[in-house]
């Protein structure tokens, strides 16, 4: 079982997906919780069976699929992508619990379950073209979310969230294309495979940059950083709560991941030319779209923004290029997904019960739904990077290993967490404290059994990574720190050289003294 | 039971009851006397740990529990710490906060959210404990947060008035910019000393290899934060707001927390400050002029919260001036015997609040003495000792404060907490005499009567406030200064003749008698409200709220308004430009295909045109 662990966890939800069709309307619901279920475990097992001591990939699977042109089904887990598919399972899973859209019920379960093959997928694909395959198929089933579940405007949503993420995706093709036929000229072989690649040092720095360019606009649109970043407001407005969930919680997170996958190990010397100039966006990224949340008027646009924001310091993170900032941004992807999901699920809950997001529209809900006041206070203050929460961790850390690189650019980064508090803080103020002024408001149901249910997890998860992230984070700085001291080996000048830190050769160091 | 079982005892009592709680209130049944009898006994376990961990005391050690983070260079262990300064504080936290917690099980009777409360109370203490306990600067950080998240929880406590939410907010925020300066200057300590070890003996060992601009900007990162637990100028603002929460609260986080973090903090990390005395002059100008700030506030404020908010402001701003001059024990012998007089004051007024129906302004309620004998014996004794009367605890641990500023030629310094020390004086006495002897200006309506859970924790607070100082007594006095030996802390000394500091006493008893008399001439037979047409500038505190409303808040909405209206906006037309230019592109190319087969033929023609051209010209080499 475990050698095919990973087909497994890409096909399965496919498989099951196709078999919904003949299932009973009214059990498909019951269906699809026990796939994700299966699917959440089968991830949990592959955690279980991971080999902590080891820090390259694991639960290798290879398949040739068009031998002229190197394209391979390459699969395999390591320690940075492992907690990444245990997220997009259980938040899967998570999302799929607190389902509440009751229109084609059945289509929208097997359209999750179809992009959550895509996401695993993407996850733990090994070979480009194989992972540009699962990055491009993702679309497809968060355009039918949005377009056929979505707000009044999904249309336009749907089709603006497709074309600017697939205009960016194609661009990111031709730099695959481009590295494959390099590998070709310079050993005579198409390979597709990124462990090849990462045999292969550009020397012309030119090369290395303009494809560097070629991968960041891709990922950058999905991060979305700044200034691609209008695409995902407007696709959450529209969007259905599970889409908002899925789409913040593990689509975001495909693009962070291609910087840690492809930029970073791929091109050192451009990542190091790039740090800078990255960091820019980033800390404007940050500072800017938490700016703009603080003005918004609909609760769903204060997370929607705020997600935007901490991707950010996800991004800040990742290119400070050492192990404390990537190890930090990827436990940071985590807890973005974990947090962000549940601010966007309890925002669904609101808007199941008032069928609007205003939050004007609000007043008091504290005292009519104490349940779901306390939960959503909970997430906030970890959306907020309060210390004990899973929000606290990645964000220091990310912070912490910019710091090492720039302490004034931190500083400017770090003026989002008093921002940050505001727009959390007021927008809670506005739709949960003072009397209750809307008498729409004096009746409503607290949550309900499955709401429950769906948030409690999430909470749980919050509280322990939050006081005790070292499981997580122990295979990811186990991975991280290879990464790292990969990226100093193969980096061309001396320059990037010293900037990249070699972490392994001074652990080394150290136990020879 | 060893010492490190009773330390996690007292660390985990708090939490462990906050979740035990949690369970309570889910349960169905009215869950008030279960929640009553878990929040008296807790603390006063807690407390008895803390005072065998006392007793028991020789030598500092350290207690490892797990470790938190360990990451590339970093490694974060949850590790607690004890030595003497970490014990001074622990005993008075948790004696004085099981005081409160008793106090608050009858405060808060019938409440509805009765156990909700005592929820975010234990919470409260647990973090304060973990931020006192902490063997390194991250591990404090964490409580540091977790008491700003307590307090934020207390203050809006009685959410259903949008005041207290803003007053909740205004502290969480003002902490926020604290916690900023805090985590700049955790962030340039792991970058700049994070491979010597990040614990207290680790960086005290490792702090003097930095240079002084590094050292510079870590102090002041830190003293930042203080300012905003320690209500400092300029973020002391959301002390006198924070008194919107219920009075224990107040009291709590007055007298045992929150507001004690940042004197602690300076002191813990005294072996940085030591390095660059110009931050601690800094730091102690900053404290002198809170002092004296708060008390021209406290002396024009009519609501008996605010102004021993305002006092407690004042009074931290000498430990601050003591701490920022090399004094750091002195400013934890001000914060030890201020937490029980502090205690005491919010307590007692409490009681009066409650007994009056919720009245909070002290020139509708006099003559209370009559009706509160106790209340008013021990308020008495409280407030003597704030305004440093002698033989009371405040007067020497004042006095000390004040003469080493004489004496180390910060005459400034001097000056100010002199002045600040007679304003203390008169205004804590206007405050009495207007509460209990001037008469009542209205007929005295009903009293509630104030149970014996609320009055003994007065009774005890009052013992404790007029007592403590004599475990400092100083020895030119004929004590033997035993806080001192025992914190054993560095502390400039100096050589001077004991007349010249018999001297500095009398003139400190005297400064302080002064204000007494001169409040009793003023305040002790009729009321006597500020006048505001002549003094609306202090009573609204300089405006200084408006200024900061207007200086930040609004300019913060303003800009962010900007942004979402004018970029945010450009950026998505962007995108809408593109995507019309694109319609136009395909409307224009969408002509050419109009389903005519004449048009079709010529483009035909035309395309092959231009194709044959173009092989003319390759075979004649003409390209």
């Amino acid at each position: 079982m475990m050698d095919h662990i990973l087909s497994f966890l890409v096909f399965f939800p496919l498989v099951a997906g196709i078999l919904g069709f003949i299932v009973n309307k009214d059990s498909i619901r019951a269906y699809g919780l026990s796939v994700a279920a299966i699917e959440l475990f089968a991830s949990l097992a592959l955690w279980f069976n991971f080999d902590m001591s080891h820090s390259g990939i694991q639960f290798v699977e290879q398949a040739s699929i068009v031998s002229a042109f190197g394209i391979n089904y390459f699969l395999g887990v390591d320690g940075i992508s492992l907690f990444i598919i245990i997220m997009t399972t259980f938040m899967t899973f998570i999302a799929l619990l607190g389902l509440s859209e009751t229109p084609r019920i059945k289509n929208l379960i097997i359209t999750v379950l179809v992009l959550e093959m895509t996401m695993v997928g993407v996850f733990v694909a090994l070979d480009a073209i194989l992972f540009y395959l699962f990055w491009e198929l993702s679309l497809v089933p968060m355009l039918y979310i949005i377009g056929a579940w979505g707000g009044p405007k999904r249309i336009y949503a749907s089709i603006k969230f497709f074309l600017y993420t697939f205009t960016g995706s194609l661009i990111m093709l031709v730099g695959m294309i481009y590295i494959a036929h390099m590998y070709y000229t310079l050993t005579g072989q198409w390979s597709f495979s990124l462990m090849d690649w990462y045999t292969m040092t550009f020397y012309d720095l030119n090369v290395q940059f303009w494809l560097f360019m070629a991968f960041f606009v891709g990922f950058a649109i999905k991060v979305p950083m700044f200034p691609f970043h209008t695409w995902l407001p407007y696709a959450h407005g529209q969007a259905p709560t599970i889409g908002s969930v899925i789409l913040a919680a593990v689509l975001l997170k495909m693009g962070t991941y291609g910087f840690v996958r492809f930029s970073l190990p791929l091109f050192p010397d451009a990542s190091v030319m790039m740090m800078m100039p990255i960091a820019v966006i980033s800390v404007i990224m940050i500072i800017y779209t938490a700016m703009v949340a603080y003005a918004q008027e609909d609760i769903k646009q204060v997370v929607a923004y705020s997600s935007v924001s901490h991707m950010g310091v996800i991004v800040l993170g990742t290119f400070a290029l050492n192990v404390e900032g990537i190890s930090g941004s990827i436990f940071l992807m985590l807890s973005h997904g974990i947090v962000s999901g549940a601010l966007f699920m309890l925002v669904g809950v609101i808007y199941d019960r008032r069928h609007t997001k205003l939050m004007s529209e609000f007043g008091g809900l504290a005292s009519v739904m104490p349940a779901y006041a306390t939960i959503f206070g909970v997430m906030l203050m970890a959306s907020v990077g309060l210390p004990l929460t899973i929000g606290f961790v990645g964000e220091f850390l990310s912070l912490l290993g910019f710091y090492k690189v720039s302490a004034p650019m931190t500083v400017f980064a770090g003026t989002a967490i008093i921002v940050g508090a505001i727009y959390m803080l007021s927008a809670y103020k506005k739709a949960f404290f003072g009397p209750v002024t809307n008498p729409e408001n004096a009746h409503l149901s607290d949550l309900n059994g499955t709401e429950k249910w769906a948030l409690i997890p999430l909470v749980l998860v919050v509280a322990w990574l939050g006081v005790y992230p070292k499981p997580v984070l122990g295979p990811i700085d186990h991975s991280v720190k290879a990464l790292v001291q990969f990226m100093h080996d193969n980096a061309v000048t001396e320059k990037a050289k010293a900037i990249i830190p070699a972490p392994l050769a001074d652990a080394n160091k150290g136990e020879d003294n | 039971m060893s010492n490190t079982t009773l330390l996690l005892l007292t660390l985990l009592l708090p939490f462990g009851t906050t979740i035990v709680l949690l369970g309570v209130r889910a349960l169905p049944w009215s869950h008030e006397n279960a929640t009553r009898i878990l929040s008296i006994a807790s603390p006063i376990i807690v407390a008895l740990s803390m005072v065998t961990l006392f007793v028991r005391y020789d030598s500092p050690y350290t207690m490892e529990l797990f470790s938190w983070i360990a990451l590339g260079e970093l490694f974060i262990n949850v590790e607690l710490y004890i030595d003497a300064l970490s014990l001074v504080m622990g005993l008075f936290i948790t004696l004085i906060s099981a005081l409160i917690f008793i106090y608050a099980t009858a405060y808060m009777r019938h409440d509805a959210g009765y156990t909700r409360f005592f929820i975010y109370f234990h919470l409260f203490l647990g973090f304060m404990l973990l931020l006192v306990l902490a063997n390194n600067p991250y591990m404090m950080f964490v409580g540091w947060e977790g008491v700003g998240l307590a307090s934020y929880l207390l203050i809006g406590f009685y959410s259903r008035d949008l005041a207290n939410t803003r007053a909740a907010n205004k502290a969480f925020y003002l902490n926020r910019i604290g916690d900023f300066g805090f985590i700049i200057a955790l962030g340039l300590i792991f970058v700049q000393l994070g491979t010597y070890g990040l614990d207290w003996s680790a960086l005290e060992q490792s702090m003097s290899e930095l240079d002084d601009p590094m050292l510079i900007a870590i102090g002041l990162g830190l003293f930042v934060g203080a300012m905003g637990k320690s209500a400092q100028i300029p973020l002391y603002v959301w002390l006198p707001d924070a008194m919107a929460g219920p009075t224990p609260v107040s009291a709590l986080i007055h007298a045992a927390t929150m507001v004690t973090a940042g004197v602690y903090m300076v002191v813990r990390f005294d072996f940085l400050y030591t390095l660059i005395p110009d931050v601690g002059l800094f730091i102690a100008t900053m404290g002198a002029l809170s002092a004296l700030l708060a008390a021209l506030f406290a002396t024009f404020a009519t609501d008996v919260k605010k102004i021993l908010a305002y006092s407690t402001m004042s009074q931290l701003g000498f430990m601050f001036a003591a701490a920022g001059t090399g004094l750091y024990d002195g400013a934890i012998f001000h914060l030890f015997t201020h937490a029980f007089f502090k205690a005491l004051l919010f307590l007692g007024a409490g009681a009066i609040i409650v007994a009056l129906h919720h009245e909070q302004n002290i020139f509708r309620m006099g003559n209370m003495r009559h009706f509160m004998p106790i209340v008013f014996v021990s308020m008495f004794f409280a407030t003597a000792t704030i305004s440093g009367i002698p033989p009371f605890s405040g007067f020497f641990s004042k006095d000390a404060i004040v003469a080493h500023l004489f004496l180390g030629h910060y005459y400034g310094l001097w000056a100010i907490l002199m002045s600040s020390a007679f304003l203390t004086s008169y205004y804590m006495f206007r405050l009495f005499f207007t509460l209990f002897l001037a008469p009542s200006p209205t007929p005295r309506q009903t009293i509630l009567p104030v149970s014996l859970t609320m009055q003994w924790p007065l009774i005890l607070l009052a013992l404790g406030a007029v007592g403590n100082g004599l475990w400092n007594i100083p020895t030119f006095m004929g004590g033997n200064a035993a806080m001192h030996t025992f914190l054993a802390l560095s502390t400039p000394v100096h050589e001077v003749a004991h007349t010249t500091e018999w001297l500095l006493s009398m003139g400190s008893a005297l400064v302080a008698l002064l204000g007494m008399a001169l409040a009793y001439r003023h305040y002790a037979h009729a009321m006597r409200p500020p006048k505001e047409a002549r003094w609306r500038w202090l009573i609204d505190v300089l405006y200084i709220d408006h200024l900061y409303h207007a200086l930040f808040v609004r300019s913060l909405r303003a800009l962010s308004l900007w942004f979402a209206t004018y970029p945010e906006r450009l950026l998505q037309r962007s995108v809408y430009t593109l995507q019309a230019l694109y319609w136009q592109g395909a409307h224009l190319l969408q002509r050419l295909q109009d389903g005519r087969l004449q048009t079709y033929m010529f483009l035909f023609a035309i395309g092959v045109a231009l194709l044959s051209l173009m092989l003319l010209a390759q075979l004649k080499g003409w390209l």
